[in-house]
């Protein structure tokens, strides 16, 4: 575009023609291309947002084009315009505030009243309904850089090629693609399954953390008896890893015979947590039972507006436990009345989203009553930055299993956490080396295949 | 009059939004308890809404079957499924042994089932990731990977010197840098989408 533009005292008319029927191919070939890109999109609705990113790309490059145009150009042109560019300024004229009716008038009418009555042309002194015109339309172009509108047809390359259909596997290829994803699966059940058929890792221990640590002291912290609240907050599909993880913590409280208050978010979470009761008490040799050493207040419906009004109000939310017992009447209840009487607030999940539910709408409430977040590994980031707020707004964090066993060794008792550390190590390593292997074969392959060219 | 309906909607629902925001900053005991009914209203809503959702559930699916859809054998299994499920949980108890049983034996497992084929898949992923091309993006994604599984395991008390020191690293510092903007970003877009609601300009309960 800037190459087209030459001084303006040397700019004749055969030079504006020309400029404007090469802005015209210019813009031909930008629609056209424009819409050969809405096409190829036509099946899917996918194409869509490609469509309007390509769209905001082109009409930032029409309109970076008309802005380097020089005023003394653009009035040559307007002096010397041809009859095609009629419609370009009709279009135009639509950006341009409309009037209602009567403005024009208004401009030239007489003043009807006061001391200026009869002369024309004066401002109003009060506001006249008929001035107020439509809104100027603002242009909504994308400003962007160089860069940016490369990153962003980058992008929209990276978005059509997604959803382009791929040629389809020739057979040979499928059949070992298969035999590669078979293996894999084959070596991945093995490692998991060798260590809990022979037993052999006792000698694996996990690595301790200072968050444990202080997870763990703060259970200790707190007298026998105590009251806690246990929210079980996980989906069934990870309740291997939470009940590993919870299970250990969960055993520190009934070894210190905490009265436990079971609540849960999740639809499953009630079930969740009464098989894992059940568990400890088969394993660990508890005989914790409902009413007397714990309470099974149920699903809490509504996300995080049901946890809030929970928060408010627990006594009016959840009165009655999962046998339609009104529970806050037993003598273990009968003094509490918010979430803050509770000694010990324990939450068990394994979505990000559902521990900051916790953290925003319950954790205000809970005042001097300590709150410690059990999560899995793949939630610990998100969960982390409340811990590490200053003041922390979660006094405990603990995260996987491998953390659960850590409970275990200090407890020397034998249960979920020994069993699966030690198959979770044996297949992370497999898993480890199998993704190294591919990575050197792959990366030799690429390596070679760019040398010839 | 639909507009005057679309207006006494927006007034009840911007209404309510301020007394429930209002109670947050001002004790006073007449607003704390509109706040505590009109969350209990939300609430029962919600599971009202859960309850309808089931309901939907089951006439799409036996429609489906009625119909004799592809894959309307599955429709018919999730109906019996429900309401065996409905039915056991609802006579026995939902802590009963049988209860239990459903769930330790069909739920977990095929729930659980999923996630082992996620890790199958991913594994496959990871070993062939630098087939579709080998860049420095690519390198430093198997790179983090590696460090990140390895650094977690150790071999017979065994570990990889600095592995493990650098694995919390890469999980405590960048990471959780991410994930503390993304909250961060959840907070701004919950804030603007509760002003917006507010206001009027933004109505996600209908038109």
């Amino acid at each position: 575009m800037s190459d087209d533009i030459k001084p303006n005292n040397e700019t004749s008319p055969e030079d504006s023609k020309e400029f404007h029927k090469s802005e015209e191919v210019k813009k031909s070939t930008a629609e056209q291309s424009f819409q050969d890109n809405s096409s190829d999109n036509e099946p899917g609705q996918e194409g869509k947002n490609t469509d309007r990113l390509a769209d905001a790309i082109l009409d930032d490059k029409t309109s970076d084009d008309v802005v380097e145009k020089s005023p003394v150009q653009d009035s040559q042109e307007d002096r010397e315009e041809p009859a095609d560019d009629q419609s370009d300024r009709e279009v135009e004229d639509k950006d341009q505030p409309k009037h209602v009716k009567g403005e024009q008038e208004d401009d030239t009418s007489e003043e009807q009243a006061g001391p200026l009555v009869g002369v024309e042309g004066v401002l109003p002194a009060e506001l006249d309904p008929f001035f107020i015109h439509e809104p100027v339309k603002r242009s909504i172009k994308l400003q962007v850089t160089e860069a940016q509108k490369t990153q962003a047809l980058l992008l929209d390359q990276m978005i059509k090629g997604e959803i382009e259909p791929q040629p389809e596997v020739t057979g040979s290829k499928s059949a070992s693609n298969n035999i590669l994803r078979i293996g894999i699966a084959i070596f991945l059940l093995v490692s998991i399954l060798l260590p809990l058929s022979t037993r052999v890792p006792a000698s694996i221990t996990p690595p301790i953390s200072r968050d444990s640590v202080s997870a763990n002291q703060l259970i200790e912290n707190i007298s026998d008896g105590a009251t806690v609240l246990l929210s079980v907050d996980y989906e069934p599909g990870l309740s291997a890893e939470m009940d590993a993880a919870l299970a250990s913590v969960v055993d520190r409280m009934m070894m210190k015979d905490f009265y436990l208050v079971l609540v849960s978010t999740v639809p499953t979470g009630p079930v969740q947590a009464e098989r894992l009761l059940m568990y400890l008490n088969q394993g660990g040799g508890y005989q914790y039972e409902s009413s007397e050493n714990y309470t099974n207040l149920g699903y809490i419906p509504g996300g995080p507006v049901g946890l809030l009004n929970f928060a408010e109000a627990p006594r009016q939310v959840m009165p009655y436990d999962l046998d339609g017992n009104a529970v806050w009447y037993s003598p273990h209840l009968q003094n509490i009345s918010s979430l803050s009487d509770f000694d010990l607030v324990v939450v068990a999940t394994e979505n990000p989203d559902r521990a900051r539910s916790w953290v925003e709408q319950v954790q205000p409430k809970l005042g001097n009553t300590p709150i410690i977040l059990v999560v899995s590994r793949q939630a610990e980031p998100f969960v982390r930055p409340y811990y590490g707020s200053e003041p922390s707004q979660i006094q405990g964090l603990v995260s996987g299993f491998g953390v659960g066993a850590f409970y275990l060794n200090s407890n020397a008792q034998a249960g979920f956490s020994s069993m699966y550390w030690s198959s979770l190590n044996l297949a992370l390593i497999v898993g480890g080396l199998l993704m190294l292997i591919g990575a050197v074969i792959y990366a030799g392959k690429s390596l070679n295949t760019r040398k010839p060219e | 009059m639909r507009q005057l309906r679309t207006s006494i909607v927006v007034a009840i629902a911007v209404i309510t939004g301020i007394i429930v925001l209002v109670g947050y900053f001002i004790e006073l005991p007449v607003l704390e308890n509109l706040r505590i009914i009109l969350l209990h209203y939300a609430v029962i809503f919600i599971a009202v809404a859960l309850i309808v959702g089931v309901v939907n559930l089951v006439q799409v699916h036996w429609k489906k079957f009625q119909n004799r859809q592809p894959g309307g054998v599955y429709s018919l299994i999730l109906i019996i499924s429900l309401l065996v499920t409905i039915i056991v949980v609802g006579y026995f108890g939902p802590t009963s042994t049988p209860s239990l049983w459903i769930f330790s034996n069909i739920q977990i497992p095929v729930a659980s089932s999923l996630i082992a084929v996620l890790t199958v898949v991913l594994t496959y992923t990871g070993v062939r990731l630098l087939k579709r091309g080998l860049n420095l993006f690519s390198l430093l994604f198997m790179a983090t990977v590696l460090i990140v599984i390895l650094g977690t395991v150790s071999f017979q008390g065994f570990r990889i010197p600095g592995l493990s020191e650098l694995r919390t690293w890469i999980t405590q510092v960048p990471a959780v840098g991410g994930a503390r903007g993304i909250l961060l970003g959840v907070a701004l877009g919950t804030i603007a989408t509760g002003m917006r609601i507010l206001m009027g300009s933004d109505r996600p309960y209908g038109r």
